[in-house]
């Protein structure tokens, strides 16, 4: 077989390779988390401290250790940076009483955005009462306690950038909270 | 500025592909190495940044890491493939650029989409440009925007940040990379010029060098011939040396048997088998002078000598060495202008010439033929120089050397002159005449013409620059045809030569004409005699070579004291440029040994009456 028989063989199939590889990348990093209806008024069983009086709050709910989730923290570091006081944020770190998250990138990342609450969530107790199932899932609650918004600020799954559902929270935390304004976008990354 | 050939421009164009085509083998394998390193970059990227994935508490191997390693194995393996069996082609460099984006592209998704990796693809431009070759860069730039359209159809938000976009609007990205590849390929392009101009200086160098070593090679053949030509001139005196004495001496024989012979004649001319036998013997004589007076001739080979040349006697000279080699069914004619301008040169040289070209029109003639030696005056002006190529302007005397044998093609018309060059058989030619002819005519500052046609003939042309020197003439009135005795009566004359049989001879010849002779064996000898009463002698008779004192210099110390006596040089050698000079100079006069009593008696009557 001569070089340019082999050459023509290689193109072929690397290329056929490099299509669906690329293809099924894509539907990979485009595939949505697990998501389910988050409660349309701010659950009463949840400690009301949490729901900020004079501004909506967003909660952020993140698996410790999904790589995903980096981007999810790096774009509301952007969103936080952007709303400042007109929007209070709460971050929920998930973890089981055996496993060691203590420390681990993703709560040292969150802490370190100004004028964030980063809290444990034990045994993802709070996770489970918002029905958040995606590690990266946020909830827009207006100070009434009515839900705004449910999704990721994400794009795509740890895809930074501009991505619809931080768009979206800025639009209605710079609106007025009108209930009609609710919206849902998909959160991607690792299931809580 | 210099006009370059067709050869030339072809092979600047040689030069410039095989340069671009350097550039292209070792930017293939630059990339070859590029590609390697990205791959384990991008693994790189997946194992540090996303390590697993996780679903609750348990972890997976996040399919990043899987991408990594296949998508970028593949986007490896492609260009590396083409490189490894298509090095240098075109579509292994397009392929390259499209894999250089794949990989942009796998790492900008590997690292989060952060925008310090989109610049991987600027850099990627910037890489592909090592090319050189504009038109990757376009392949590259279409694959990037190509990508962001396909990603604005299908997944709109990875590239907008937003579900709905203007369909228009994946231009905007792609425009950046259109920003960087318009200063890209000018810059290609530019480049390609420059290895052009690079190729282009590179020829002319080379030209430049052949033209030299061209040069040197000439100069050395030149200096080859040369050497040829000084070693043969040396044999060649040498043997004209040898030859020389032996005419000399032969002469001096001839002259005492050819001198006495004629006496004797006159002592018994009432005896008429006596005269008949002395008639004999100086006849025998009279050939063996002329034997003598060829191998003289040939002795003067070597001896070069710069004076006015009588080409009549010296293609008369030519001929008749000749004529007996040739075969009865070649004839030679001789066809000489009247009037041909003097000309400066060796007359032994020019001789060598006549014969090498008359030898090989002979040799061109096996089945016979005719050989035609002609010489006329020719004034080269602008359009004969154009149309006779080796000859600059100027007044010339043209020898002419013509048969009509079989030719000299066309392709072997340049060579001949070369050194060495012959079409003779082993051991007929040694391939140095021509070039003898061509460096002869060289010396003589004139030029050689050639005209052949195949089957018909050749035609060689030697050019002698015209001499404004006047050549001696024989004064035509001076010319006494009838010797009568006792013309010398009362005369004193003074002889010496240290040839004793030749001075008795002399002495006796001049004695039946009337004279008182006063013979001497050497020049100081007779220079003192003359001393002694200078007013005494009228007529001198030197031979031109004498120990003690020579016949040159006897005759300026004689003249001296003498200035207004008559001299007569005689030697048994030919006539030198020296005595030719005196002649020019002071009419004295010359007579060659042998001679006969009444030559002698001639010539000393031609001098009185002068």
């Amino acid at each position: 077989m001569n070089n340019s028989k082999m050459s023509l063989i290689s193109l072929f199939l690397c290329g056929t390779l490099l299509a669906v590889g690329f293809y099924l990348f894509e539907e990979y990093n485009f595939t949505a988390g697990a998501q389910v209806a988050a409660p349309d008024r701010f659950p009463g069983s949840v400690n009301a401290i949490i729901l900020d009086k004079q501004v909506p709050t967003l909660l952020v709910f993140a698996h410790p250790k999904c790589t995903c989730t980096t981007a999810t923290l790096t774009e509301l570091s952007r969103l936080k940076t952007k709303l400042g006081a007109q929007i209070a944020v709460k971050v929920f770190i998930s973890y089981d009483p055996q496993d060691e998250f203590e420390g681990q990138a993703i709560e040292r990342q969150a802490r370190a955005i100004a004028n964030v609450d980063v809290e444990k969530d034990l045994n993802r107790t709070v996770a489970k009462t918002f029905g958040a199932l995606t590690s990266g899932q946020t909830m827009l609650y207006a100070p009434e306690g009515n839900l705004l918004f449910q999704g990721g600020i994400t794009e795509s799954r740890g895809h930074e950038g501009v991505s619809p559902g931080a768009l979206e929270i800025a639009r209605i935390v710079t609106g007025p909270f009108i209930k009609s304004e609710f919206a849902r976008m998909p959160t991607f990354g690792c299931h809580l | 500025m210099e006009e370059l050939s067709q050869d030339a421009q072809k092979r600047i164009d040689e030069m410039f592909l095989a340069m671009r085509s350097e550039n292209y083998f070792r930017t293939d394998k630059l990339f070859s190495y590029l590609m390697i390193a990205q791959w384990m970059f991008a693994i790189g990227c997946a194992v540090f940044l996303t390590p697993s994935a996780y679903n609750g508490s348990v972890a997976t191997l996040h399919p990043h890491v899987w991408a990594a390693l296949g998508l970028g194995g593949l986007l490896t393996f492609l260009p590396c493939s083409f490189i490894f069996l298509r090095p240098g082609e075109a579509v292994t460099r397009h392929v390259v650029a499209v894999t250089q984006i794949g990989m942009s592209a796998l790492l900008i998704h590997l690292t989060g989409g952060r925008i310090e990796t989109h610049f991987h693809i600027f850099g990627s431009l910037a890489f592909l440009a090592f090319y050189r070759d504009w038109k990757v860069l376009v392949t590259a730039a279409a694959v990037a925007a190509l990508d962001h359209l396909l990603r604005g159809i299908y997944w709109p938000s990875s590239v907008f940040g937003v579900s709905a976009v203007n369909h228009w609007k994946w231009m905007e990205h792609a425009g950046w990379v259109l920003f960087e590849i318009s200063f890209l390929i000018p810059g290609c392009l530019k480049i390609q010029e420059q290895m052009r101009a690079v190729s282009e200086r590179q020829v002319k160098l080379e030209l430049m060098n052949e033209r030299i070593e061209k040069n040197v090679q000439m100069r050395t053949e030149e200096l080859a011939n040369t050497q040829r030509q000084l070693m043969q001139s040396q044999k060649l005196e040498a043997i004209g040396q040898l030859a020389s004495g032996v005419a000399h001496d032969f002469n001096n024989m001839l002259g005492g048997i050819l001198a006495y012979a004629s006496l004797l004649k006159e002592d018994y001319a009432n005896d008429p088998h006596l005269v008949s036998s002395l008639g004999v013997i100086e006849t025998s004589a009279e050939r063996g002078a002329e034997l003598t007076k060829k191998l003289l001739a040939f002795a003067r080979k070597g001896n070069y000598e710069h004076t006015i040349v009588d080409l009549q006697k010296t293609i008369e000279e030519a001929v008749s060495l000749l004529e007996p080699s040739l075969d009865e069914k070649i004839s030679v004619s001789i066809d000489l202008d009247k009037d041909l301008w003097p000309t400066e040169g060796d007359s032994t040289q020019i001789f060598q010439v006549v014969m090498n070209l008359a030898v090989n029109s002979k040799d061109a003639m096996p089945g016979g033929g005719k050989i035609k030696i002609s010489a006329t005056n020719i004034e080269a002006d602008e359009p004969y120089c154009a149309i006779h190529k080796s000859v600059t302007q100027g007044n010339y005397v043209r020898l002419s050397i013509e048969d009509n044998g079989s030719g000299i093609p066309k392709d072997l018309q340049e060579k001949i002159f070369e050194p060495f060059f012959t079409t003779k058989q082993p051991g007929s030619g040694t391939g140095l005449g021509l070039s003898m002819v061509y460096g002869i005519m060289k010396n003589h500052k004139g030029a050689v013409g050639l005209y052949s046609e195949e089957g018909h003939g050749t035609v060689f042309h030697l050019y002698f620059p015209r001499s404004r020197k006047v050549a001696y003439r024989e004064p035509a009135s001076a010319r006494v045809a009838v010797v009568s005795k006792n013309f010398l009566r009362g005369q004193e004359i003074l002889l010496a030569d240290d040839e004793e049989t030749l001075r008795n001879a002399g002495a006796e010849i001049l004695k039946r004409y009337g004279a008182s002779v006063h013979a001497y064996e050497d020049g100081a000898l007779a220079l003192a005699a003359l001393e002694k009463n200078p007013e005494r002698y009228k007529i001198i008779i030197l031979d031109a070579i004498m120990p003690k004192m020579n016949g040159i210099e006897t005759f300026h110390k004689m003249r001296e004291l003498a200035p207004d006596a008559q001299f007569v040089f005689s030697s048994g050698y030919a006539e030198s440029s020296e005595i030719t000079d005196l002649r020019n100079r002071f009419a004295v006069k010359f007579i060659q040994k042998p001679f006969k009593a009444e030559q002698l008696a001639r010539e000393i009557m031609n001098k009185k009456a002068a």
